[in-house]
């Protein structure tokens, strides 16, 4: 009656790779498989959540540092997320549900993905964000949803993943959330000109009694014009570069700016805006954490102000009182968004599998809101408003006298 | 554009007696686009619209907030949709009147109105209909209701009867009342691929020649890619980038056809009594089989595809909710336990299968498989009680077991 064509995975069966210096062996026991010696790779981030590798290549340890920062360090506990690294996936009688790139199979869902290479991933959704494996290819130089992952993991610990900036000025711990390309990191890198620590960047973790905001120390990732507005990164790039740079710019402003005089849709301000952003994209730099804040790495802070960011259609930044239910409504909003491509992954699962269920990531969104209440009630929260792209020293002006910088106005409580 | 064209006209689209779309002040380009997004023809509604449409010369937005940059804002007037496609558009979308009265407003000369189709069918939702990711036809007086996953083989199936005298009732999206008894086409042109042409030669002699030759063309380069990249430079760059796009350009490579052109004298009026259901998984494996499964696991399963497939719509909601944290959409937020009430309640009591089949795959296999389960529909099918949990489905789930 049923198929007899099995899902031959590989995995365990694959010797662990020689381990290079800093990684540490272990005895794992597989289900069902004799036992192996692997090695394991761990990341700590700050004991809220535990990521680990199982027999990663190079690719897959860098692709993951990358991501979470230098955060190697053996864990004391079970990992809430587990990488475990094969030689070969076999997808042979998979059933489709993007023919070619994903589908699903005796061990749950099969991704296709690329990183360094393309390859096969496998994982189970039912657990998400509590103990969950993913079965990967070796070498990919990519796992698929980590950053979704390690958001709803720390969602389950009791921390809200903000998509943030954090950094302390003046002795104040500052918070600047909202959506991409809203202006967070812009914030970010106008206090670390004026002596700010670093405390995160992009994904910053929130715990639930608003008393710690957390961090990851990883490189800064710079767009083309954040590079031409820092010193530091301008420096440390060629000339040649720079005026690609400017160029970009010039290319930018034709296509935003009324110049043209043409409609928002006309074709010819589609292409300028297409070519401008990819120019900008490939303009992107990466920057060490020590190039700009020297040792002002904090990773922690006690956060006190938060600044929900948007961009507007005008001039200049402004910043007004924003109100504490809207902004715990409107961060957990963006706390679903962050966590969107895994919810799609999901209604792949459900479709699958449609007795594996998560609570988890069905209820993100409440769930965050639940804990954004507690976290936020003693905040002072500030929503600002900035022309895009942002200047550094507008954002800076504006956002400066509620960082409890000495001479801001005084603050209620 | 002349002036006098579009001044306190209104076209009203009905969709079945469910949904009423009224356009008030269209050009004759936009009634045009929206017909071909819906399919519909103009028809006077006897009643309130459910959707409106306002189209105006110039959509002015002041002091614009926004939420994505370039993708969505909100001023205090509403929230505004910014990019449609790669397209940069303004039209304006009250998310939360979304199954009430939801209007729309957008500059004439768009190409398409921005989630239409999906604002439709949510609205269907909330009169008691439930949209279905689904193909359907009338084959020898049976109703037949095909589903699956976005390219689990709808059409396939659809395009199987259809060269054996099979009736269309609709592909895409398909309207399926509360009571199970009447289901509705949605959505108007069916996408066809170089591979099923080939098997329906009369098809294939009702497409354009340039059509044809484009398709040649997209063999060619397949072929050619062949040839390079078991050749010396087949580890080069360009080789590789080349194969890197081939799945791109094949998906590129449809043509959209009437279904008057497929089915021929066959098609319309786009309705039927749904009585078999099949749910189409594509494998990769040769084998064709079907298997008899329970209706309420299909629809647990197409719940799941149906939000999947209307995911953009939730993105710009959850950008709503973000602008408006308090207008929020009670319909959009209970859309999920909504459809799999309605759905469960709609199949229930129906002949339902699971079909398995290779991909890309043989029509006439394909036809040979479903065919035997088509005919003879149950002596009645008044639905019994609402099918419990499908446990031996569970065990089963076509022939995987999972470890848990």
């Amino acid at each position: 009656m049923l198929d007899s064509q099995p899902f031959a995975d590989q995995a365990g069966a694959a010797l662990p790779a020689p381990a290079p210096p800093g990684e540490h062996r272990e005895t794992v026991a597989d289900a069902g498989a004799p036992t192996v010696q692997h090695t394991t790779v761990d990341y700590d981030i700050h004991g809220v959540v535990g990521v680990r590798l199982v027999d990663p290549a190079p690719a897959d340890t860098r692709f993951v540092e990358g991501f979470v920062g230098r955060l190697r360090q053996p864990l004391g506990r079970q990992p809430d997320i587990v990488v475990r690294f094969v030689d070969r996936i076999s997808v042979r009688g998979i059933r489709w549900l993007h023919v070619g790139q994903s589908g699903f199979g005796r061990r749950g869902l099969y991704v296709r993905c690329e990183g360094a290479r393309q390859g096969w991933t496998c994982m189970r959704l039912d657990r998400a964000g509590a103990r969950c494996e993913i079965l990967s290819e070796i070498g990919l130089g990519f796992v698929p949803h980590l950053d979704p992952l390690i958001r709803l993991a720390a969602l389950r610990r009791g921390f809200i993943p903000l998509h943030a900036s954090a950094f302390v000025f003046a002795g104040v711990g500052v918070i600047a959330a909202g959506w991409p390309h809203s202006g967070k990191s812009s914030s970010l890198l106008a206090f670390a000109e004026r002596g700010a620590s670093y405390v995160g960047d992009d994904l910053v973790l929130l715990s639930g009694d608003g008393r710690r905001v957390l961090g990851l120390p990883r490189p800064l990732e710079l767009s083309g014009r954040q590079v031409d507005g820092l010193a530091v990164a301008r420096e440390r790039r060629g000339r040649a570069r720079l005026v690609l740079d400017r160029a970009a710019r010039q290319l930018e402003r034709l296509s935003t700016r009324g110049l043209l005089l043409h409609p928002g849709d006309s074709p010819l301000r589609q292409v300028l805006g297409r070519a401008s952003s990819a120019l900008q994209r490939r303009l992107g730099a990466q920057l060490p954490l020590e190039a700009l804040f020297g040792d002002r790495v904090a990773l922690e802070a006690r956060p006190r102000t938060v600044f929900l960011m948007m961009s507007h259609a005008a001039d200049g930044a402004c910043v007004e009182p924003g109100e504490l239910s809207v902004s715990v409504e409107r961060l957990a909003a963006s706390v679903q968004r962050d966590i969107r491509g895994l919810e799609y992954l999901y209604l792949a699962s459900r479709f699958a599998f449609p007795w594996l269920r998560n609570e988890l990531i069905e209820n993100a969104g409440p769930i965050a809101a639940g804990l954004l209440r507690t976290a936020l009630a003693d905040k002072e929260i500030r929503v600002v408003r900035h022309s895009y792209p942002p200047a550094l020293t507008d954002l800076y002006d504006a956002m400066r006298p509620y960082c409890g910088a000495p001479d801001g106005p005084e603050m209620s409580r | 554009m002349t002036p006098e064209h579009a001044r306190n006209v209104t076209v009203d689209l009905d969709l079945h007696g469910v949904v009423g779309i009224r356009l008030v002040d269209p050009s004759p380009a936009d009634v045009t686009v929206v017909q071909r997004q819906l399919a519909l023809v103009e028809r006077p509604l006897a009643r309130d619209p459910d959707v409106v449409v306002r189209f105006v010369d110039d959509l002015l937005i002041s002091s614009l907030r926004f939420v994505e940059y370039q993708k969505s804002g909100f001023t205090d007037d509403g929230f505004y949709v910014l990019r449609s496609g790669k397209r940069a558009v303004r039209v304006r979308i009250a998310f939360e009147g979304i199954g009430d009265r939801c209007e729309i407003v957008c500059q004439r000369g768009v190409r398409a109105v921005p989630f239409l189709m999906s604002i439709v069918i949510m609205t269907a939702l909330a009169r008691g209909c439930v949209p279905l990711q689904a193909s359907a036809f009338a084959y020898e007086g049976t109703g037949v209701l095909v589903t699956g996953w976005a390219t689990g083989g709808k059409t396939e199936a659809l395009l199987a009867f259809s060269a054996r005298g099979a009736r269309y009732i609709g592909d895409e999206w398909i309207l399926l009342t509360g009571d199970g008894r009447r289901m509705y086409g949605l959505g108007g042109l069916i996408p066809l691929h170089d591979w099923h042409l080939r098997q329906l030669p009369a098809v294939r002699s009702r497409v354009a020649a340039s059509r044809r030759m484009l398709f040649g063309g997209g063999r060619g380069i397949d072929y050619v890619h062949g040839v390079l990249s078991r050749g010396p430079l087949g580890r080069s760059s360009p080789v590789r980038m080349l194969g890197a796009a081939l799945p791109a350009l094949r998906r590129q490579l449809n043509v959209q056809m009437d279904p008057a052109d497929v089915f021929g004298s066959g098609s319309g009026p786009f309705e039927g009594v749904p009585q078999k259901v099949f749910l189409m998984i594509g494998h990769d494996l040769r084998s064709y089989r079907v298997d008899a499964t329970e209706p309420g696991d299909v629809a647990d399963r197409m719940v799941a595809a149906n939000l999947y497939a209307q995911q953009l719509l939730f993105d710009s909601y959850i950008a709503h909710r973000f602008a408006f944290p308090k207008l929020r959409s009670k319909l959009l937020e209970r859309a999920e336990s909504l459809q799999l009430g309605i759905l469960q309640r709609a199949l229930a009591g129906k002949d339902a299968f699971v079909v398995r089949h290779p991909h890309p795959c043989d029509l006439g296999k394909l036809f040979d498989t479903m065919a035997p389960h088509c005919a003879a529909p149950r002596a009645s099918s008044v639905p019994d009680a609402v099918a419990g949990p499908p446990a031996a489905v569970r065990e089963m789930n076509f022939g995987i077991e999972l470890h848990v």
